[in-house]
């Protein structure tokens, strides 16, 4: 996945379109930021400067889905430490899964996860009714019952889906637009874009030469799937840690 | 009333006075039964933990009681399989406080998972490169091991030993003992350096991660030497609290001296090493991760502070202390010894886990603070509570040191 | 968690840390079973004597 955060404009589109599509539960009232489920999660940056010279940027992070941990091993941190193992990277599509029904609710993925990209169901899983909200959900995605850690999976139904109609059709591979997730699909000014890293085809292994490209806490090593975008050295300067000098900006690239 | 149950030739209080002393426990394991019941039937919310502190009060606790009831397979390494013959005074106690440690360490675990029916899912679908999945196993099996302990104690008490089949069960299981506490010091030693390892491997927070040796990072190390620093030193403050409340000399001093001593020396070990790590860290970690040691402590109440409290006032001082002879001797001194040592030991636990967890990673992120609620409280209120209750009536019940008859003479 | 779960696997990871525990399981395992068959082998001692035998490892342990 890649975002360019130059384009996007922090409506928060994607973390709607990511709940309503993925059947994530609510609360009556949301504002608990540390308990709320947000697989989707949209940062506001600033760089730190007062007026006229202040730049505010949003920072949408989804889950990295996590190649390595840090020290090198081919799983990410949250995968090696379930305790039942109930979450496992898919090394073929490279997408970090969880299953629902076998999580304990240990919490030591939440606690290794350096992103806070996995939340905890601390109530029984809540729909409103008679809202409409009932409505979104989808027949596609299991619901979560309390107590288990859910996280985003890269619309992994949608691929399935996809996988699902391409094996209809006798053929086994995708197109590039077939399987997208539904950040990338609503996000109004096209700042995701989502494919396979691995095919040079697909938009967004081209995206990722860019100079611009960087990922979030890149330092730890922890291999992160998903690439920004930013002109902005500062934007780029927030997105890992830098003792004073080891910050390079880069230059404009001309051409 | 219950004199029938008493030891021989020992002086118990009346049943009435006992009852009485047994109830503000019992009020602490109802006010932790309360709190159980609301985090089993309501969920965790009833906690102020949060997708940011995974781990709480109750996770502290638990690393900090394990880490105190290290005396219990630590005595009895020392006893059995070294043979220090002193130590028999004493290793009924250490075995009582490891297993209230131990079994109120797993009582709360089970409430602290999101789905404690699916507990078992750690043993059968267990993920061995988990050091939670480590420290769950030898857990399981040590409290087994400090139940076998525990039986001949209680097959020692005055009614039960008149049966004659538990009376020969009891001498056999005695007989054997020293198997039993080989299989304790493996399984311990296991346990206490994954409770390390399992923070020394969040190699994606630098604040808690560690380099090491193949897959242990150093805090695996660290981990059990403190234990079994501070292990002892917990015994021996049992055994002073249960002489004061008592009354009566509990256990001669050879035995507390030798546990002090073995004390002072291991935590002067582990000082050494621990201020040598952090070095390490500092240096190594650290600016790999693109920051300066002092970024972590800039935040909230956990400043330089804990540092310096955690290695020099819990740490070298009590070391110090600990390893002149005539401070040992002296009752003040050796309590308060020991009283800085366990706590650095409950403070090294709670920074590893509460200020791991605070920290942000993501520069932009923030940090958070974390008070527990009334219903973590209880639980691990209730801890004490039921530890209180069971070495009351084992000490009440069973002849726990065996030299109390020689030390308190009954002039009838 | 055994042999016959659907996650093992034959590599030495897996051998090592399931072969300490089950080791770990049958030491106490035998120890209990030893126990038992000693107390079920020494009942029939006491009945004849009519009183608790002169048990030698008591002599060792005579705090108590």
């Amino acid at each position: 996945m890649v975002i360019d955060l130059d384009k996007c404009t922090g409506c928060g589109t994607c973390m709607i379109a990511c709940a309503a599509e993925n059947n994530v539960s609510v609360r009556p009232d949301q504002t608990d930021k540390e308990r709320t489920i947000t697989w989707m999660k949209l940062y506001k940056i600033t760089n730190g400067k007062d007026f006229p010279h202040t730049e505010v940027s949003y920072f949408p992070r989804p889950c990295m889905h996590c190649d390595e941990d840090g020290r090198g091993h081919h799983q990410p941190s949250c995968v090696s430490v379930c305790v039942a193992t109930a979450t496992k990277i898919d090394h073929n599509t490279g997408i970090v899964s969880q299953i629902y029904t076998r999580c304990i609710g240990c919490r030591y993925c939440q606690a290794a996860c350096p992103y806070g990209a996995r939340y905890f169901n601390w109530w029984d899983t809540y729909y409103p009714k008679s809202k409409g909200l009932e409505r979104y959900l989808s027949p596609e995605i299991s619901p979560r019952m309390r107590g288990v850690v859910e996280k985003c999976t890269f619309c992994h139904h949608r691929l399935m889906r996809a996988k699902t109609q391409a094996y209809a059709e006798d053929r086994t591979d995708l197109e590039e637009h077939e399987y997208t997730t539904a950040c990338a699909e609503a996000c109004p000014v096209q700042a995701i874009t989502f494919g396979d890293l691995n095919n040079p085809e697909h938009k967004v292994s081209q995206m990722i030469k860019s100079p611009y490209a960087f990922r979030l806490l890149e330092r730890l090593n922890t291999k992160p799937k998903v690439y920004y975008i930013s002109t902005k050295d500062w934007v780029r300067k927030l997105a890992d840690n830098y003792l004073p000098g080891e910050f390079k900006p880069v230059t404009r690239a001309t051409g | 009333m219950d004199s029938p149950l008493l030891p021989e030739g020992v002086k118990r209080c009346p049943t009435t006075t006992f009852f009485f002393w047994t109830l503000p426990w019992l009020a602490l394991l109802a006010w932790g039964g309360l709190s159980a019941f609301l985090c089993l039937w309501k969920g965790l919310n009833q906690t102020n933990m949060s997708n940011v502190f995974a781990f709480a009060l109750w996770i502290v606790f638990d690393l900090a009681v394990i880490a105190l009831g290290a005396g219990a397979f630590f005595t009895g390494f020392l006893t059995y399989i070294i043979g220090k013959g002193e130590l028999k005074n004493v290793i009924n106690a250490a075995v009582i406080i490891g297993f209230i440690c131990y079994s109120g360490a797993m009582g709360m675990l089970g409430i602290d998972i999101g789905q404690p029916i699916r507990g078992w899912f750690i043993f059968w679908h267990a993920n061995i490169h988990s050091m939670l999945v480590e420290v769950s196993f030898c857990i399981t099996c040590y409290l087994m091991v400090l139940g076998i302990e525990f039986i001949p104690l209680i097959l020692r008490n005055r009614q039960l030993d008149k049966i004659r089949e538990l009376h020969i069960f009891g001498h056999s299981l005695h007989e054997i003992m020293a198997v039993f506490a080989a299989t304790g010091t493996f399984l311990s030693f296991f346990h206490q350096g994954s409770l390390g390892g399992m923070f020394g491997v969040l190699y994606a927070r630098p604040f808690a991660a560690r380099e090491g040796f193949y897959i242990w990072p150093w805090t695996f190390f660290l981990f059990i030497l403190s234990a079994i620093a501070a292990g002892p030193c917990f015994t021996i403050l049992c055994t002073k609290l249960a002489e004061k409340i008592s009354r009566k000399k509990l256990v001669p001093d050879n035995a507390i001296q030798l546990l002090a001593k073995i004390s002072a020396w291991l935590l002067s070990i582990y000082m050494v090493l621990k201020i040598a790590d952090t070095l390490g860290w500092i240096y190594g970690v650290v600016p790999r991760a693109g920051l300066k040691f002092i970024d972590f402590y800039r935040d909230g109440p956990y400043g330089i502070w804990l540092v310096v409290c955690e290695i020099v006032i819990f740490g070298i001082i009590p070391a110090i202390i600990l390893m002149f002879p005539k401070a040992r001797q002296h009752q003040g001194w050796l309590i308060t010894a020991c009283l800085l040592n366990c706590t650095g030991i409950v403070l090294n636990r709670f920074v590893f886990i509460i200020v791991t967890l605070a920290i942000p990673v993501m520069p932009f992120d923030r940090f958070w603070s974390y008070l527990p609620t009334w219903q973590e409280w209880g639980i691990a209120m209730a801890v004490i509570g039921y530890g209180f209750l069971l070495f009351s009536a084992a000490y009440r019940y069973l002849p726990v040191f065996p030299q109390e008859r020689e030390l308190n003479p009954v002039t009838e | 968690m055994t042999p016959f779960s659907f996650e093992w696997q034959w590599n030495v990871e897996y051998l090592v840390f399931f072969g300490l525990l089950y080791i770990a399981l049958t030491i106490i395992g035998c120890g209990l079973i030893y126990c038992f068959i000693k107390t079920w082998l020494n009942l029939p001692l006491t009945e004849e004597h009519g009183a608790p035998p002169e048990i030698s490892y008591r002599a060792r342990y005579s705090e108590y």
